[in-house]
């Protein structure tokens, strides 16, 4: 196909054409599964998505313990190094030897400790009320000096027994403070600002006042990741309390997540979407006999780790248990001793979003407050070492106390009305 | 306000998350390949895998936002992403060495018919980043003009300008490239210096 020919001017396919035809084959490639998998489980498994632009409420969500994060990029080694790098106070500690002896104990004695522990409750009330700290990881800073600050936010629940009355959530922002000691001085260079703005919203380093956010209740009281909608109180006091019922049960809710229904995707484990499942239980309104079956089905299923005694983010002492190989995502600290569950933490994996707004040269970590962030543009590091999330249990219980509600100017109605 | 159907929030957002997922698995398995694609062709294989897999984590961030049809949006994000996060040479060098892997591929093709092809890439290499972008983004990732204009930011009316003016470009390098004469081989020891041809013959001698 020689451009010229006799010198005359050969009629040429159209450029386009041509162009088109010589389109390498090597551009192409399909996602391979494991490819696929990794990034749907990184994508989804590191962060929630952000509805509409508003900030999720953090006391809605529990934080998954073995699904999907647990399917973070981040593997064993991440625990190992949450031993050796635990910052003082908050992070793990070697399990204590008792005495002269080496403690030998393992996940399954620890679990099976809480089993014998676990209290009896009262299983009647008005209200499922439960109050839970839950953490997440915010940029803040310049392109040239980012930073993360820790936002902790403090929710109580109260979901009627019955369907058609009023479900509360009152929460407030603890504030904001710089989530690593080095973070801390990065804020302190940039003048220890008190507030700074992410994506639409304003955060501050002082505590916020409550707002009491209401919707009527379907009569669902907590869940379980199979069944999203949630579960009735009737249907959590029929939830078997034998181990073994209880097991095939939750083999059950563990195969109607995403990640039972596509074990092409390789997310996690049908035994570590059970312990996910389990942790969930454990802050479910369950009769104290179930919650005993439920340590019971912890201790026995394969893969679990004892990661040591530490401390959860408000100081309390327990266990951290993580669930196979992959679960260095998430962490889940239980307290032997009065058999309950104390906290999940995810560690790592936490991603940096940042807008560039259009017009200028420069990275800013907000987008002007009000606007849209037109060009997101990623970018940061994975803190596979860090505590990137936590969700703490404070209380929960059967309540007949009427919901404690800020003024009604702080009220926030289904509809996001006032009042 | 429906009695005792209207799900809590705390449920509606699980709800949530589920479909979040469902939609970001169905817009993944459609268009990581095109969007692996056009990474390629625009920064090189070796920053691909980093920029493809950003491109979808911010997807997911912004699941609500994406809009239909994704792919100038996904495209976009791509371009933003491997031009703030990659520095200027080490774009180059990638894409260098991804126009060598080219020329070998049409090299090593024994079939007639594709005989063009090695011209047409020569040529290809000859014209700027800009032009080979807006060029490919229609013939090669089959974007109509004014999605490719969303994908380069600027409006269809200047797309078409910019399109036209890189094809009598192109047309000229490709008569010089059959000519073989102005447009070196990426190996020839006449190359003129320059980063770009440097990391070209780099990136020719790496892929042998």
């Amino acid at each position: 196909m020689n451009q010229e020919r006799g010198g005359l001017r050969v009629r040429q396919p159209d450029v386009m054409d041509r162009l088109a035809q010589a389109r390498p084959s090597s551009l192409d490639r399909s996602p391979e599964p494991m490819r696929r998998a990794a990034a749907i489980a990184a994508a989804t498994g590191g962060s929630s998505p952000r509805h509409g632009g508003r900030k999720s409420a953090a006391s809605r969500r529990r934080l998954a313990v073995a699904v999907p994060s647990s399917v973070a990029l981040v593997t064993a080694a991440a625990i190992a190094v949450v031993f050796a790098a635990a910052p003082s106070g908050r992070g793990p500690e070697r399990p204590q030897q008792g005495g002269s002896a080496r403690a030998t104990f393992t996940a399954r004695d620890v679990l099976l400790t809480a089993a014998t522990h676990v209290a009896s409750a009262p299983t009647r009330g008005k209200f499922w009320m439960t109050t839970t700290v839950s953490g997440e990881l915010l940029p803040a800073g310049t392109k040239l000096h980012p930073y993360d600050m820790f936002l902790p936010t403090r929710s109580t629940q109260w979901a009627p027994r019955r369907s058609g009355l009023r479900e509360w959530t009152v929460s407030r922002t603890l504030g904001a403070v710089p989530a690593t000691p080095a973070d801390a001085a990065a804020w302190r260079a940039a003048g220890s600002p008190q507030s700074w703005n992410y994506f639409k919203a304003t955060f501050t380093t002082s505590a916020s006042s409550p707002t009491a956010t209401w919707q009527t209740s379907d009569g669902t009281v907590g869940l379980v990741e199979g069944d999203e909608p949630g579960l009735t109180p009737a249907q959590f006091r029929a939830m078997p309390a034998s181990p073994r019922a209880l097991l095939a049960r939750l083999r059950h809710y563990a195969r109607g997540t995403w990640c039972g229904r596509h074990p092409e995707a390789g997310c996690a484990t049908v035994d570590q979407l059970v312990w996910s499942e389990a942790v969930n239980l454990l802050e479910d309104p369950v009769a104290s006999q179930v919650r005993v079956a439920t340590f019971k089905v912890m201790a026995d299923l394969p893969g679990v780790r004892l990661l040591g005694k530490m401390r959860d983010p408000m100081g309390r002492t327990g266990y951290g248990f993580g669930s196979g190989p992959n679960a260095a995502g998430a962490i889940a600290v239980i307290d032997p001793d009065t058999g309950s569950l104390l906290a999940v933490e995810g560690f790592g994996n936490a991603q940096r979003i940042v807008c560039r707004p259009s017009h200028e040269r420069g990275f800013h970590t907000v987008a002007k407050p009000g606007a849209e962030c037109a060009t997101p543009v990623y970018y940061g590091r994975n803190y596979p070492h860090q505590l990137s999330q936590y969700q703490v249990v404070v209380s929960d219980g059967w309540t007949n106390s009427a919901p404690v509600l800020p003024p009604r100017s702080a009220w926030i109605g289904p509809n996001g009305q006032r009042g | 306000v429906t009695e005792g159907k209207v799900p809590s929030e705390r449920k509606a957002g699980a709800l949530a998350d589920g479909m979040a997922i469902e939609r970001f698995t169905v817009l993944y398995d459609d268009y990581y390949s095109r969007v692996y694609a056009y990474t390629v062709s625009r920064f090189g294989r070796q920053v691909a895998d980093e920029v493809v897999s950003e491109v979808f984590l911010i997807a997911w961030q912004r699941i609500c936002d994406v809009p239909q049809p994704a792919l100038p949006w996904l495209l976009a994000v791509a371009r933003n992403t491997a031009l703030s996060q990659f520095r200027a040479a080490a774009r180059q060098q990638s894409i260098a060495a991804e126009l060598a892997n080219w020329a070998s591929e049409a090299e090593a093709d024994v079939a007639v018919e594709v005989a063009d092809r090695l011209t047409v890439i020569r040529a290809l290499a000859a014209l700027s980043e800009q032009d080979r972008e807006l060029l490919t983004l229609v013939a090669w990732h089959g974007l109509s003009a004014s999605a490719a204009a969303q994908v380069v930011g600027c409006s269809p009316a200047a797309y078409f300008v910019r399109l036209h003016r890189a094809r009598r470009r192109l047309e000229r390098a490709l008569t010089d490239s059959a000519q073989d004469t102005a447009v070196p081989l990426p190996h020839s020891p006449d190359a003129p210096a320059g980063i770009l041809t440097a990391a070209f013959n780099e990136g020719k001698e790496r892929s042998r």
